[in-house]
């Protein structure tokens, strides 16, 4: 066990040069974008920015002074814990975070759930029974998922189930419901990749040395399937899956903002047009905290699904 | 008693096509294997020795011909069926390497087949795999490790325990020694000799090993492009009684520790083995050294030559040994001629 706690330590340590890197690299980028935030925020309060407005507005932003200085000064209140308030709303930015997060994630694991019951049966059973239907409707569902664009599969699915067969409200968060149709969405592109996967990794565990071992114990055939293939053919799966459940979590730009749901996707968004550079600061350091911890979470599930690796 | 019986056995992989194209992987095998005994199984890689061992086993379709196990046609029998049959009928597979499912630990590989057939407490599982691993030659601490980390030797002790944890009547070993390294080998075999006086297995031996095979074996079955040429028993073979060409040429290849003969070695085939021919006449026609018209245009059938030893060779006319002019590479064998 002290294996695991040392391995964990030091990944979580690596952990601050990422976000070191991270945050450099973003500030960088704010400041090569056009447009003086100072200026936008006095022009959406309504007023005519004059330079004085301006010069104020910046001092009260903490935009004043070099660029580097800027990023110190961000910097030294981050490690504080301290994310600054939204240029735009005057609110904590850790706050509004917060408050937006448990939509995206509601929706990241609905979406995932979708995926995994078109992804599993129709990876598996197209394997174990190539060139029968299921093979075809597996090859037509990976061929859709992969080249429907989220937004047009999204549109299509609003005006078919929501404007014209009335069965799911058309936009926002509220009960299951709200929650059916953005969910697939995101969910049957999210399984086209799975399926495609799942399919070649079951063919080719399928054809190794053990399953004619397991075969030759005389095991029914089901068993030899779901005990020997299956649990073999699902580790790429899961390498997959960390690296899209990051995804995920960092919210979905397009969905959300189609079907107006109040995760931080959307949130990130609406910052970057009003060009609010301590939400975006603070969206970007949190969305690599969740991919560096989902995929320190991969790994671990690695070690106990796959006892040939070894934690080092 | 027959235990294993095969009557004109063939695989084809591209049933398909048409009948001139088609190629054997296995072509008409009439093998019988005795209760008690060990049949090995010598030729060339790709000869089809897995291949015919495999549709014993139905782990392979079979495209045509029969398998009769105790005198029961098992050829027809489904999934379900054969099962029940499993436990009689076991594998020891060549590559140890990748016939573990990594994600077993050795307890659970040998107790997987028990708890397929039999319904026991887990103590019971427990102590029939602690004793087979004794059996084989492993300590009980092996139980929890996974095959990945277990040397080679080790990992095929623990193969063959899988194998043998059923109690069956009949095995086979295919290439068992094969991926193991030349000081394990002699450990490997000892032991797959002792657990059979021990336990009154019948084994088929697989091998392209010749001094592992003569070490195993009471017959001998070669093999070359999907067809047996020759049945021998091991005295024969001791005694250079070896009667089909392909047959002297595969024992003159095998290495001898004994200077002499490695100088009397000469070459015994000529050309390579070519795959795919399909042709009316002896499949060895092409490389025998002593090929005659004949050869060309009839298949050789396999023929008695004594009660344990059959050959198929049109060279081979006379029923008591002497009708053959082939050289062996053994003195002894030259003077028969």
């Amino acid at each position: 066990m002290s294996e695991i706690k040392r391995f964990l330590l030091k990944r979580l340590l690596a952990l601050i040069p990422v976000l070191l890197g991270v945050s450099v690299v973003t500030f960088a980028l704010i400041n090569l974008t056009p447009g003086d935030p100072a200026e936008i925020a006095i022009r959406a309060s309504g007023v005519q920015p004059t330079s004085e407005a301006v010069e104020a507005m910046r001092q009260k932003l903490g935009l004043e002074g070099p660029v580097y200085r800027q990023y110190i000064r961000w910097l030294w209140k981050v490690i504080h814990l301290d994310l600054g308030q939204s240029f735009n709303s005057g609110l904590p930015v850790a706050q509004e975070l917060l408050l937006r997060f448990p939509a995206t994630l509601r929706l990241a694991l609905c979406a995932l759930a979708f995926t995994a019951v078109i992804a599993l049966p129709l990876g598996i059973f197209a394997a174990i029974y190539p060139g029968s239907p299921i093979d075809h409707i597996s090859r037509v569902c990976a061929l859709l998922g992969s080249s429907m664009p989220g937004f047009w599969l999204g549109l299509l699915l609003i005006y078919a189930l929501a404007v014209r067969l009335k069965l799911f409200p058309v936009v926002g968060m509220g009960g299951i419901k709200h929650l059916v149709l953005p969910a697939f969405t995101l969910g049957f592109g999210l399984a086209a990749p799975y399926i495609r996967l799942l399919k070649t990794s079951m063919l080719e565990v399928l054809q190794k040395d053990f399953i004619n071992t397991a075969r030759a114990k005389g095991l029914r055939e089901r068993l030899v399937i779901a005990r020997h293939a299956l649990k073999n053919a699902l580790l790429p799966a899961v390498t997959l899956l960390g690296m899209n459940f990051g995804g995920l979590l960092s919210g979905s730009f397009i969905v959300e903002t189609i079907f107006s749901w109040p995760g931080i996707g959307k949130y990130a968004v609406d910052a970057i047009f009003l060009k609010d550079y301590t939400v975006i600061q603070g969206y970007v350091l949190l969305m690599a905290v969740i991919f560096v911890l989902v995929n320190l979470l991969v790994d671990l599930c690695y070690v106990f699904l796959d006892p040939r690796i070894r934690l080092s | 008693m027959k235990l294993i019986e095969t009557i004109g056995l063939s695989k084809c992989y591209n049933e398909d096509s048409p009948a001139s194209h088609r190629i054997y992987a296995v072509s008409d095998v009439n093998l019988t294997i005795l209760k008690g005994e060990t049949l090995g199984l010598v030729g060339e890689s790709g000869c089809g020795k897995s291949t015919l061992s495999r549709m014993i086993l139905r782990l392979e379709k079979i495209t045509s011909g029969q398998v009769l196990f105790k005198g029961e046609d098992i050829t027809g029998y489904r999934y379900g069926h054969m099962r029940r049959l499993r436990k009689d009928i076991q594998i020891i597979f060549q590559n140890s390497g990748s016939s573990f499912n990594p994600h077993f630990t050795v307890e659970q590989i040998i107790t997987e087949p028990l708890a397929n057939y039999k319904k026991m407490s887990r103590t019971a599982y427990r102590e029939q795999v602690v004793q087979v691993l004794e059996k084989v030659g492993l300590d009980e601490e092996y139980a929890f490790r996974y095959p990945s980390q277990l040397s080679g030797g080790q990992r095929q002790r623990v193969g063959i325990a899988r194998a043998l944890v059923l109690n069956p009547e009949f095995v086979v070993c295919d290439e068992p020694v094969s991926s193991l390294d030349f000081t394990i080998r002699g450990q490997v075999l000892r032991l797959l000799g002792n657990l059979k006086s021990q336990l009154g297995l019948t084994y088929l031996f697989i091998s392209h090993d010749l001094s592992a095979v003569k070490r195993m074996c009471d017959r001998i079955a070669v093999m070359y492009m999907g067809s047996i040429v020759e049945v021998i028993p091991r005295e024969a073979v001791e005694s250079g009684k070896a009667r089909h060409p392909y047959t002297v040429a595969l024992l003159s290849a095998a290495l001898t520790t004994d200077p002499r003969k490695r100088r009397e070695k000469k070459v015994l085939l000529k050309g390579e083995l070519e795959r795919g021919t399909a042709s009316d006449g002896c499949l060895f026609n092409n490389r025998c050294l002593y090929a005659e018209p004949v050869c060309k245009t009839a298949k050789p059938a396999l023929k008695f030559v004594d009660d344990h030893h059959q050959v198929a060779c049109h060279l081979f006319r006379g029923m008591q040994g002497k009708g053959c002019r082939l050289q062996g590479p053994d003195p002894s064998a030259g003077q028969s001629a």
